[in-house]
């Protein structure tokens, strides 16, 4: 006798993300600052996290690079739950973190630190054309202190991407940055997607992010919301009265 | 990693000089008597340890500082690797700089 369920009553397995934090809640001296939010890694996309200023956006990325353990909740990396994840695991599997603050090294140049980044995980990279895009080439030999702040930003993420992260995971790359400058770092992000990366990104410049994403995740008092595009998401009363008010 | 090297290297060999000095100039280390050469201070175990631990101190601080940390994580090597090759690093300067510096002082004497 078969005790196979009919295909109609089998339950559909499960997605599997290439780094998830699922439902994950945080608290800071009694604050809680998470309550139950939940972000995924959607391969060939760039996630746009979104949400006021205090409302966890950052807590919540430093949560998935394993930067900070959540209180409750679980960060899964390719569909399995981990009891303890650092950044430097995930940077093995493909992850690459670009925090909100400097991340190079001063002392070596952008083409030093590029191929570093390159080399280690043995990639193939084309860091000419990496650097054009982002419109860095004639700033290769510099190193990061006598760089300005929008370039240093560019340079960051010519280091992620001379890695060609599974994973690129940036807190607001925008920030600072011109509108013409923002198109280029926008442009190289988007190229990383289509090459089947998965990428999130923070920010609150929405004029310059949102014609560039595929989906939006919502942070909003300690809970998330997820929108399959950009469409959806400008389109909730709730998101648009909260986040983009006179839009 | 070749930065790594080079800039913990940096780091303790300032410190080796300072500490060194540092004794030297108190009278705290004796390895022979109240009174010691400059061989003796550098040759003494406690300037060794003092300046190892100093130079570790001063990678995790130097590195939280510039953010490096996160920089070496997104390469894969973890917080406590940087710490313990610094550590390592010192060592092995200890072992083969020391000694080194102690033959030229005592043929320059």
């Amino acid at each position: 006798m078969s005790t196979v369920a009919p295909a109609h009553r089998r339950a559909a397995p499960l997605p599997r993300y290439p780094l998830e934090a699922d439902c994950v809640s945080k608290s800071f001296r009694g604050r809680a600052v998470l309550t139950s939010a939940t972000l995924r890694a959607y391969p060939g996309a760039v996630t746009a996290l979104l949400g006021r200023n205090g409302a966890g956006k950052s807590t919540l990325l430093q949560i998935l690079v394993g930067l900070l353990e959540p209180d409750n909740g679980t960060v899964r990396v390719d569909g399995s739950g981990q009891l303890r994840v650092s950044l430097s695991d995930l940077a093995r599997r493909g992850v690459f973190f670009v925090p909100a603050r400097d991340l190079l090294l001063p002392s070596l140049t952008i083409e030093q630190q590029m191929c570093t980044a390159r080399d280690r995980f043995g990639g193939t990279a084309d860091l000419a054309q990496i650097a054009m895009q982002l419109g860095i080439a004639d700033r290769l030999r510099a190193k990061p202190p006598t760089l300005s702040g929008g370039e240093r930003r560019r340079a960051e993420l010519a280091v992620a991407l001379a890695r060609n992260p599974a994973v690129l995971i940036a807190d607001e790359p925008l920030r600072g940055i011109t509108p013409l400058d923002a198109e280029a770092i926008m442009g190289a992000l988007r190229t990383c997607a289509a090459q089947g990366g998965a990428v999130i990104v923070t920010g609150h410049e929405l004029p310059l992010l949102l014609p560039h994403v595929d989906r939006v995740t919502w942070c909003h008092k300690g809970f998330t919301r997820d929108f399959d595009d950009v469409g959806a998401a400008t389109a909730d009363f709730a998101f648009r009265r909260d986040f983009m008010p006179g839009v | 990693m070749r930065w790594h090297v080079r800039h913990v290297l940096l780091l303790w060999i300032g410190t080796r000089v300072l500490v060194s000095m540092a004794l030297a100039w108190t009278g705290v280390q004796t390895t022979s008597g109240p009174r010691v050469s400059p061989a003796d201070m550098l040759l003494g175990p406690g300037a060794g340890l003092i300046s190892l631990a100093v130079t570790v101190a001063l990678v995790a601080v130097d590195r939280r500082r510039i953010g490096a940390p996160l920089y070496f994580a997104n390469l894969g090597y973890s917080w406590r690797w940087q710490l313990a090759t610094a550590a390592a690093i010192g060592v092995i300067a200890e072992a083969i700089c020391v000694p080194m510096v102690r033959l030229l002082l005592v043929y320059a004497a």
